[in-house]
């Protein structure tokens, strides 16, 4: 049995339905990714898991404990990183800790270990004594990173945990992220950032419309565009035919068309491009870039839903 | 953990300047603008000096000596110092001179033709600049008139009731006519008996409270003020509570809360305690501010002063989580603490003393807790005791645990 295994799980918001009969199975151990666009339904999932609401219908197992049924012991398997940095802005980064650690039934000297070793995780040990309000964003998401693993739980639930920051903060929170991995610790990380989940999960499961729409490791997700390559194309002078012309060129499989970019996907890019770079000049656009990109999540998302992940 | 997040709460709001100005020296500095520039308002007497009045009495009767007596040196003692004079012309004089503000004029006959029914006719003589001590005289002397009037009419109606028993018993010898008492031997019996204390006069007075101590009939203005702000902030500490707690739902950090493992009980109860912590430290800090700064006296029970602090802090703490859990966000949850604490402190009588209001708003204004904290505070600062509060920290305390009551209801609806 998986350690997290849930079953047809939906829930709804009046009539729109946030999560729709979704089920999914993670092991102990894995990095899973649940990729998405806003609004996907990534975060209701998470807050049903980590027993923030409850599901309208289906079942969710952690660790062998039934959520409806055993909340509490489920609690205790898992950290939650929030998308919002939940901290308390007037209080020090060591305050915070603290006042984590405590909520997490800590005490004494073994709190106090784990909030030094929370502050180290963080790369923060020096600005302990400083409130959260004087911190960068990155920062910020750094404590609020530590503050979910204070009592070092068997599996940790990272909502979207670097929207937002710098890279040096991005790439630490990563590490951090593989260091834990590493160590045995089951991590559930949602994400709109393709590259983020490419980087770190062993499994992906991808969500729209609070359905998952497909699910494998990365491998797997990419068999299912084939081969297939993608060509983005910054342009401008743009004249709304570009689409439908593109489209009727030998080898083209579909093209996405936003402000001042254009995303072509393609059998072979070395065989198509040079007609379509003349269909644009026919059409008198101006063309900035070009970029071929291989088989990726992106295309992936846009094989399946027939829209960038980022739209 | 509820005593944790109750710390937790307190410590994030005394580290808010912004808050802690509202809290703090915004109710100082108003308790003392409203205080000073108001306070005449509740104390009659103080805006009037202790002046000297002459008395020139031309009268030969009882009355004008009692007047003197028990109207102007017994019930005036607080506002007059009463000097005889024979000599009209230099009681002028000293007049003229300024050596007195006031002369006043007991003319011949006036104890006849107050028994008679004519005008008296007292004459009070005051410098330009001091007519209002004309008043307070004319108001002692129309007052005492009144009462010795009825004394009059009662005492000659009882007389006259006896003389025509007497006579219709036919024993109308002279040892039976002995017996009809003279009206006015009834007259001053009455008075003695009775006393002159029914003859109001304005300012304050002391009376003795049942349990024999010194009790006062008014508070000053600065003591009123002090209350009615300091009831109206501790509201106003309330919804910075409250606010926060909004806050922590907005930024996910109750969402966080809710994931340790720690209750929804045992969150309820920590951020309610928080509320409390934070009202009680608050008001005893004005409290403590304004009795040593302002020299605000808050009465001699040091118990009952924490007693009905405890208790509005309690009714305000369970006020502020009922408009937290009606809130979405902070500043709906500021929106909606301007509106009851506004309210209650207008309807409450913390702006205006209650009796410049309508009837009907001196009705509803029993429905507000600030009216229950501010008479618990005036009965201590009056002189009462601990017990004569009890009954508004009761109705303090049914009041807090009526908006907790709903506070709690609308939070576990909205955590379910």
């Amino acid at each position: 049995m998986a350690f997290i295994d849930i079953k047809n799980l939906c829930k709804s918001f009046g009539s729109k339905k946030a999560v729709d009969n979704v089920s999914l199975e993670i092991e102990e151990g894995e990095v899973f990714g649940l990729l998405g666009p806003n609004g996907a339904g990534k975060s209701t999932l998470i807050s049903m898991l980590s027993t923030l609401i409850k599901p309208d219908a289906g079942e969710i197992t952690v660790g062998g404990y039934d959520l409806s049924e055993k909340p509490s012991e489920i609690k205790k398997f898992f950290g939650l990183v929030p998308q919002e940095i939940a901290l308390y802005p007037t209080l020090t980064a060591k305050e915070n800790l603290f006042f984590w650690g405590r909520m997490y039934g800590l005490g004494g000297r073994l709190l106090k270990e784990r909030v030094e070793e929370g502050l180290e995780l963080a790369g923060l040990s020096d600005r302990a004594k400083d409130r959260i309000e004087s911190f960068s964003g990155g920062m910020k998401r750094r404590i609020n990173v530590a503050a979910a693993l204070l009592h070092h739980p068997r599996a940790i639930i990272m909502d979207e945990p670097t929207v937002g920051i710098d890279p040096q903060s991005r790439n630490h929170i990563l590490e951090t992220v593989q260091r834990l991995n590493k160590e045995g610790m089951t991590v559930i990380y949602t994400s709109h950032y393709m590259e983020e989940v490419e980087l770190l999960c062993t499994r992906i499961a991808i969500m729209d419309g609070g359905k998952v729409i497909a699910a494998g490791s990365k491998e797997e997700l990419q068999k299912l565009v084939g081969e297939t390559e993608t060509i983005n194309i910054r342009i401008s002078n743009m004249s709304g035919k570009e689409k439908s012309l593109i489209e009727k060129i030998e080898g083209v499989e579909s093209v996405t068309v936003g402000e001042d970019k254009i995303t072509i996907a393609v059998k072979d890019a070395d065989s198509v491009l040079a007609s379509v770079i003349s269909q644009f000049d026919a059409l008198k656009c101006k063309i900035h870039s070009i970029n071929i990109d291989e088989p990726n999540l992106e295309r992936v998302f846009l094989h399946l839903t027939g829209k960038a992940l980022r739209d | 953990m509820i005593f944790r997040i109750a710390i937790k709460d307190l410590k994030i709001v005394f580290r808010d300047k912004k808050a802690l100005a509202i809290m703090l020296i915004m109710p100082a500095v108003i308790m003392f603008i409203l205080g000073s520039a108001l306070g005449p308002m509740f104390e009659g007497s103080n805006p009037i000096e202790r002046f000297t009045v002459v008395v020139v009495n031309k009268d030969e009767g009882i009355l004008s000596q009692v007047l003197i007596q028990d109207g102007f040196r017994k019930h005036g003692a607080d506002m007059l110092n009463t000097f005889l004079e024979s000599d009209e012309e230099k009681a002028n004089e000293m007049l003229r001179s300024k050596k007195v503000s006031t002369i006043v004029i007991i003319p011949e006959g006036f104890t006849r033709k107050f028994f008679e029914g004519y005008d008296t006719n007292i004459r009070i003589k005051t410098q330009a600049d001091r007519q209002y001590n004309a008043s307070v005289i004319k108001s002692i002397t129309e007052a005492f008139c009144r009462q010795f009037y009825l004394y009059w009419a009662a005492a000659s109606s009882g007389v006259e009731v006896i003389t025509e028993i007497i006579n219709e018993e036919s024993h109308s010898d002279e040892n039976t006519k002995a017996l009809i008492p003279d009206i006015t031997t009834v007259m001053f019996d009455m008075q003695q008996k009775t006393g002159a204390a029914d003859i109001e006069f304005y300012g304050e007075k002391d009376v003795e409270s049942e349990d024999g101590n010194k009790k006062r009939e008014t508070v000053s203005g600065m003591q009123y003020y002090s209350v009615a702000m300091l009831v109206m902030f501790v509201l106003f500490g309330a919804s910075t509570g409250t606010k926060l707690m909004v806050e922590e739902r907005q930024s996910n950090t109750l969402g966080r809360l809710l994931t340790t493992g720690v209750g929804k009980v045992k969150i309820i109860t920590g951020k309610f305690l928080g509320l409390l912590f934070i009202t009680f430290t608050q008001a005893m800090i004005l409290i403590v501010f304004t009795r040593f700064v302002y020299g605000v006296d808050w009465g001699r029970s040091v118990l009952g002063v924490v007693t009905i602090t405890l208790c509005i802090a309690f009714s305000g703490s369970g006020l502020g989580m009922m408009i937290g859990s009606m809130a979405k966000t902070s500043s709906a949850a500021e929106g909606l603490s301007q509106l009851f604490i506004q309210t209650f402190t207008v309807i409450g009588g913390g702006m205006m003393p209650l009796y410049m209001m309508p009837g009907f708003l001196r009705v509803l204004s029993r429905g507000t807790l600030n009216w229950w904290a501010a008479n618990g505070y005036y009965d201590l600062m009056l002189g009462s005791n601990y017990t004569a509060i009890l009954p508004c920290c009761g109705v303090l305390i049914l009041m807090g645990v009526l908006y907790l009551g709903v506070g709690v209801a609308r939070f576990r609806t909205q955590a379910s």
